[in-house]
């Protein structure tokens, strides 16, 4: 027999409770204003078509202790403003605290003129040349590259491609095998017929992507997250981390049509990473080609890019400076969490200036 | 009133009719006619409306989604509550109200009490229908609710019929596109139909789970209930029959949108406006210019530097003549140097010879 013990007077003051939270927290929403995003000073260095590589400034009192400047490559999917939410949860910021000359390319917001940019545009394109950039203005050769999610994908198939410019290889939440069994985003999309999604809808819309996301776990994020929410509304700071972290879940730019066509195709579908077989502009993609020391890292509770995605790296790349982390988190407290603020900027910084 | 300009104490008015709505529901006898309302959401849903212009955008949503929430594991308490009226033993109306829950996941006209939270579980649906709103002219779930399923059989033939006359292209497109509309629906009805049952399945996991453990407050149930939904969720989602379903929804969506276009297209066309097809080959078109342009642009820059390199090193080659004289005179001069002891050498031979 089951012991349910909630009484009328208890579920009332359940719920008045509820509301008065409720009633409450709206004088801290209306204060919250506008949500500001990205929070560590920066400036444009460079501008192409919609992307712009920002350097962001040295820390007051930080001594530079690397001469080599460290490229962040976000994902094509969501903003990468998530690299800087935040003073005191900023990915950014831990690695300037660890004197790293820091370098981060924004995508932008693809629209149906660049339906037509393809992987090879994106890689041999807009990488090598902000790569280019930085190594001129610096008067290097090589430069650091940190990539994370999809932008580590990228990163990898860049490195293979352009070893010479890399000096220094970090992935973040990268998925190398896209079809291990636990991952829920490959398993759906083997059936998605892409040729007919692309043909016919051109760019893919950032709703169909945010769909999927929310899909992963759809009560927990369109429901419960809510609920909990209501008992931290009296806390201004907490309304305000909040709503700035709803604003990135929910800012998904559009994917440029051909590029999302290849990425789904060949590296969820085909797996062909994997196989070695993918093929970007008029070259194959062979990990092996990767020589130079690789740290990758993975998060233990990541519903998205499950670590069986990202670990079978260490196997595939060619040189033997490879280094695994294993943080113990989900795919977005790898940012944003204060456990990673301690453990995985000032990691990726010591393996950093030790190379 | 409290000092909060968005809260006053008639609030805790309302919630006390609440509880002694409560009350007197506990104490009337089975049958006896229930309040029409829930105060409480009805008093939630007035609050809101008042304020909610002085909320801004960003937070309008957000908010929403709290007072929906709310409502929802307040209504799945409520259920329980409604189910115990009049009852002596609460845990048995607990077991009539979860009863009641499974019941409601059955494909039947939903007229019972237990809507609200069967509907819950069309939490992933509803998100597809926002999606699916966001890409179609029509609302996601206009479909939904149309019959399909006793017509689909006729209209297939029907569909089936080949066009006639000067009209026929026109007519293969139009039977294409109700075609499109029929499968789209019934890959939608596959679609609520595996949630459907999967709710079900989720109300016997809620008891297993709460076991002997006594519930205490709306919450614990809630949290519990979600859970158990998400626990199974995860478990039906990764096998290939829903990867098949998930497909066949999406892939369901772009013909029908795919169909959409093709006659847009037509109209289009006859008015001499560029049609979407056009608009594709102008963004290949202009890629390939951009992507050809960067090249250019690059192998112009390699260029630059070239002819930079060569200038400065013919400059540095031109300057070298120049610095050749100098350095002979400087030879000569050490040579003139050198000579000299010889030629003073030389001299005093001469004057010793003398």
């Amino acid at each position: 027999m089951i012991n349910f013990q909630i009484r009328p007077d208890k579920l009332a003051e359940e719920m008045a409770d509820y509301s008065r939270k409720l009633g409450h927290g709206v004088e801290n929403l209306i204060d919250a204003g506008e949500i500001d995003t990205g929070v560590t000073a920066r400036t444009a260095v460079y501008e192409e078509d919609k992307l712009v590589l920002y350097r962001y400034d040295r820390l007051d009192g930080v001594e530079a202790s690397n001469d080599t400047p460290l490229l962040i490559v976000y994902a094509l999917v969501n903003r990468p403003y998530m690299t800087d939410i935040q003073e005191d949860r900023s990915t950014i910021r831990g690695l300037l605290e660890t004197g790293q000359d820091v370098y981060l390319i924004d995508w932008g917001y693809p629209d149906s003129s660049d339906y037509a940019l393809t992987m090879d545009d994106y890689i041999n394109g807009y990488i090598d040349r902000c790569v280019d950039h930085i190594c001129e203005a610096h008067g290097l050769d090589s430069i650091n590259v940190l990539g994370i999610c999809q932008g580590g994908t990228f990163s990898l198939c860049y490195t293979s491609m352009h070893q010479e410019k890399v000096r220094n290889l970090v992935t973040m939440v990268t998925p190398v095998d896209f079809q291990t069994p636990d991952n829920l985003l490959s398993a759906w999309v083997q059936h998605i017929d892409i040729d007919l999604l692309v043909d016919t809808i051109g760019n893919i819309p950032g709703e169909l992507l945010n769909w999927t996301f929310l899909s992963l776990k759809p009560f927990s994020l369109t429901g419960q997250k809510y609920i909990n929410m209501v008992d931290v509304l009296d806390d201004p700071k907490k309304v305000k981390n909040f709503l700035r972290m709803e604003k990135w879940i929910f800012d998904s730019p559009d994917q440029a049509g051909e590029t999302f066509r290849q990425f789904i195709k060949d590296f969820y579908q085909k797996n062909a990473l994997m196989a070695g077989e993918v093929e970007i502009g008029e070259n194959i993609v062979d990990l092996a080609n990767i020589t130079c020391p690789v740290l990758n890292i993975y998060a233990q509770q990541d519903h998205l890019v499950p670590p069986d995605a990202s670990t079978p790296l260490g196997g595939l790349v060619g040189g033997d400076d490879y280094t695994e982390l294993a943080f113990p988190g989900g795919h977005i407290g790898i940012y944003v969490s204060g456990r990673a603020q301690k453990e995985v900027t000032p990691s990726i910084g010591e393996w950093l200036n030790k190379r | 009133m409290t000092k909060n300009a968005f809260w006053n104490d008639d609030w805790m008015n309302t919630q006390r009719q609440y509880w002694e709505q409560w009350n007197n529901m506990q104490q009337q006898a089975l049958g006896v006619k229930q309040p029409p309302t829930n105060p409480w959401e009805q008093s939630m849903e007035h609050w809101w409306s008042a304020i909610q212009g002085a909320v801004p955008s960003t937070g309008q949503d957000f908010f929403s989604k709290m007072m929906d929430q709310g409502k929802s594991y307040f209504q799945m308490a409520e259920q329980a509550m409604q189910a115990a009226n009049g009852q002596e033993n609460i845990s048995d109306a607990w077991s009539k109200m979860l009863h009641g829950l499974t019941e409601s996941f059955h494909p039947t006209p939903t007229n019972d009490p237990f809507r609200q939270a069967s509907a819950f579980w069309e939490m992933p649906m509803d998100n597809w229908n926002r999606m699916a709103s966001a890409m179609s002219p029509v609302p996601g779930d206009t479909l939904r609710g149309m019959p399909h399923g006793d017509v689909k059989e006729h209209l297939d033939r029907l569909l089936g019929t080949p066009g006639l006359g000067y009209t026929r292209e026109s007519q293969t497109q139009y039977q294409s596109l109700m075609q499109a509309v029929m499968d789209y629906q019934e890959a939608m009805a596959e679609y609520a139909l595996f949630f459907s049952s999967m709710g079900e399945k989720s109300v016997k996991l809620l008891q297993q789970k709460i076991g002997d453990t006594p519930v205490e407050s709306a919450r614990q149930l809630y949290d519990t209930w979600i859970g158990c939904c998400e626990e199974l969720y995860a478990e039906d989602v990764i096998t290939e029959d829903y990867a098949k379903l998930h497909g066949r929804l999406v892939n369901a969506l772009m013909v029908l949108k795919s169909r959409y276009g093709e006659i847009l297209n037509e109209s289009l066309s006859t008015m001499n406006i560029p049609t979407h097809d056009d608009l594709r080959t102008i963004q290949i078109r202009m890629q390939e210019q951009r992507r050809e342009n960067k090249k250019l642009s690059s192998e112009v820059a390699s260029l630059r530097r070239e002819i930079t390199k060569m200038q400065a090193e013919r400059k540095a080659a031109e300057k070298k003549p120049a610095a050749k004289p100098a350095a002979k005179a400087a030879a000569k001069k050490a040579t003139k140097k050198k000579a000299a002891p010889r030629k003073k050498k030389a001299a005093a031979a001469k004057r010793s010879t003398n």
